[in-house]
């Protein structure tokens, strides 16, 4: 009896706890919506914003924020996935290997502010590639860069080995099995690695702040300057304008979360069918 | 009795493991060859001799000589062989993509781009494999979705798609209900009029079911497999020569 009213406790804490943190997730988004969502209007995203406060819309930092994730993606998918086949397939066991893993995982938990710093001097100044959008996004490159890397790998790693077999058995070499067989099987694993890089790319700003600039203008060219969405929020809050400040937390909030949501909808879909194929 | 494949004084090592000791049979053409033994005996080891895919795996080392039709193993090329000589696995694979693709990855891998040349490829190899009929409605649809028996079919017509010379059967009925398996039999059945079979079986009534002729492989104390005693199936299974594979048949040890 005693065990069975422990047992009950123990339930309706844990219970408590995970609606706590459930509710407060709700309010904060609901905060955040209803802050923002107070003289909100459709062409506050069309805008630039104007005046000498620097309010009234958002335009140039959609902008530069889809432009600069563009860019990153466009210059670490490949290396990303790349090393992500070459550590599964290719590299075998060894101190190399062990030490490139071992760099990876230091790499991913370096502060990102260290990241800005680093892209600051290396790509603005020492390169000679001022604040753009090129910078930000190499910056931001190395950043995710070991996500992307983890999750390739792992990705590569969870095709079942029959596959493999029955791709060799047939007389494919090395590399056809890999790119016909391995790959293509991998690659909606691999594309949520994508998505939560991208997520993490829209959402950085020390990073961004120190290598992409602050111009809020609209970029065109890789070495034009920006403004993102979650550096101009870091402007408008540091300099007061809060009410400014909670519509665009409300823009990036609202597409993080689909974001978020995009990605699970793919992994749940991932899953299923390895399960399917399991059986 | 048309001999197809020729297996003279093999010896085969995975690093400095004897795997394989002095195996020297003779494989009838066009009949069906099973091998039978004990776990860790050798046997798919010896299959994975015929296509060449110990290699892959491990560091190998071969010593005697695999012949097929004359030609030697050894000097050929191990990608080219593999188009000739199929395997069939235990757990089949259902690669991602539809039925069609699923059956015309081999020859696309050899280069055949051909819409039309794969259309007929893919229609003959799933009518081989005893499939087209049940399919042919959902050839696009995913592979995924076919049952364990079907998707075992549907390797073997993946295979055919290439048109071997030789089936290699690794426990391909091992993981299948007994009707699925029934349906693999007979397919094997059919097959062995254009194609040589060796079938690995843990299954005795299987065996002397299905095969034609039953090679015998134990292990010694040494580690290394060999083969007991290889002849007709009637006669392995109804009076062998060698104590050890009556004990094995009739269930004794192994």
């Amino acid at each position: 009896m005693r065990r069975r009213v422990y047992d009950r406790i123990v339930q309706i804490i844990l219970v408590a706890i995970a609606s706590m943190m459930t509710l407060f997730l709700i309010y904060l988004v609901g905060y955040i919506i209803g802050s923002g969502i107070r003289g909100f209007s459709f062409g506050f995203l069309t805008r630039a914003p104007s005046g000498i406060t620097q309010t009234g819309g958002v335009w140039p930092m959609i902008a530069s924020s889809i432009y600069l994730i563009g860019l990153t993606l466009l210059i670490a998918v490949p290396l990303g996935v790349g090393g992500g086949i070459y550590l599964a397939e290719y590299a075998g066991q060894g101190r190399i290997v062990e030490t490139i893993r071992f760099a990876v995982d230091i790499l991913s938990s370096v502060p990102s502010i260290v990241f800005g710093l680093f892209g600051l001097a290396l790509f603005v100044q020492f390169l000679g590639l001022k604040y753009s959008m090129l910078s930000g996004a190499m910056t931001l490159t190395l950043m995710v860069l070991p996500l992307l890397l983890k999750i390739s790998e792992e990705s590569f790693r969870a095709v079942p080995v029959t596959y493999r077999e029955a791709s060799l058995a047939l007389g494919a070499t090395k590399d056809q099995t890999i790119f016909r067989i391995i790959l293509p099987t991998a690659l909606p694993a691999v594309f949520t690695g994508v998505l939560l890089s991208a997520g993490r790319a829209f959402g950085e700003t020390a990073a961004v702040l120190y290598t992409a600039g602050l111009s809020p203008t609209t970029p065109v060219f890789p070495l034009d300057g920006g403004r993102t969405l979650s550096t101009h929020l870091y402007l408008l809050a540091t300099t007061g304008k809060i009410e400014e400040s909670f519509k665009v937390a409300m823009v990036l909030l609202v597409v993080i979360l689909v974001f978020n949501v995009l990605s699970n909808v793919v992994i749940s879909r991932f899953r299923r069918r390895f399960i399917k194929e399991a059986r | 009795m048309n001999p197809k494949i020729e297996v003279n004084d093999l010896n085969l090592w995975f690093g400095r493991v004897h795997i394989l000791q002095d195996i020297d049979i003779i494989i009838p053409a066009n009949q069906v060859t099973a091998v039978i033994g004990p776990s860790g005996s050798g046997k798919s080891s010896l299959l994975r001799c015929f296509d060449r895919t110990n290699e892959l795996i491990t560091r190998t080392k071969t010593t005697g000589h695999i012949v097929i039709d004359g030609r030697d193993l050894a000097f050929e090329d191990p990608l080219d062989l593999r188009s000739r000589v199929g395997m069939i696995f235990q757990q089949p694979a259902s690669l991602p993509g539809s039925i069609y693709e699923n059956v015309a990855v081999g020859p696309r891998l050899f280069g055949i781009r051909d819409r039309r040349k794969l259309d007929v490829i893919v229609e003959e190899s799933l009518t081989r494999a005893a499939l087209f009929n049940e399919l042919k409605d959902r050839l696009k649809k995913s592979a995924g979705a076919l049952s364990g028996g079907q998707k075992q079919r549907m390797a073997i017509a993946r295979a055919l798609a290439l048109n071997p010379e030789v089936l290699l059967f690794d426990e391909a009925t091992s993981a299948l209900d007994p009707i699925s398996t029934q349906r693999v039999e007979d397919l094997i059945d059919k097959l062995k009029s254009t194609t040589t079979i060796i079938m690995v079986s843990h299954n005795m009534q299987q065996a002397a079911r299905v095969s034609d002729h039953t090679l015998f492989m134990n292990v010694e104390e040494d580690g290394a497999a060999r083969v007991v005693e290889f002849g007709p199936t009637d006669k392995i299974f109804t009076n062998p020569e060698d104590e050890k594979t009556e004990r094995y048949i009739t269930g004794r040890f192994g």
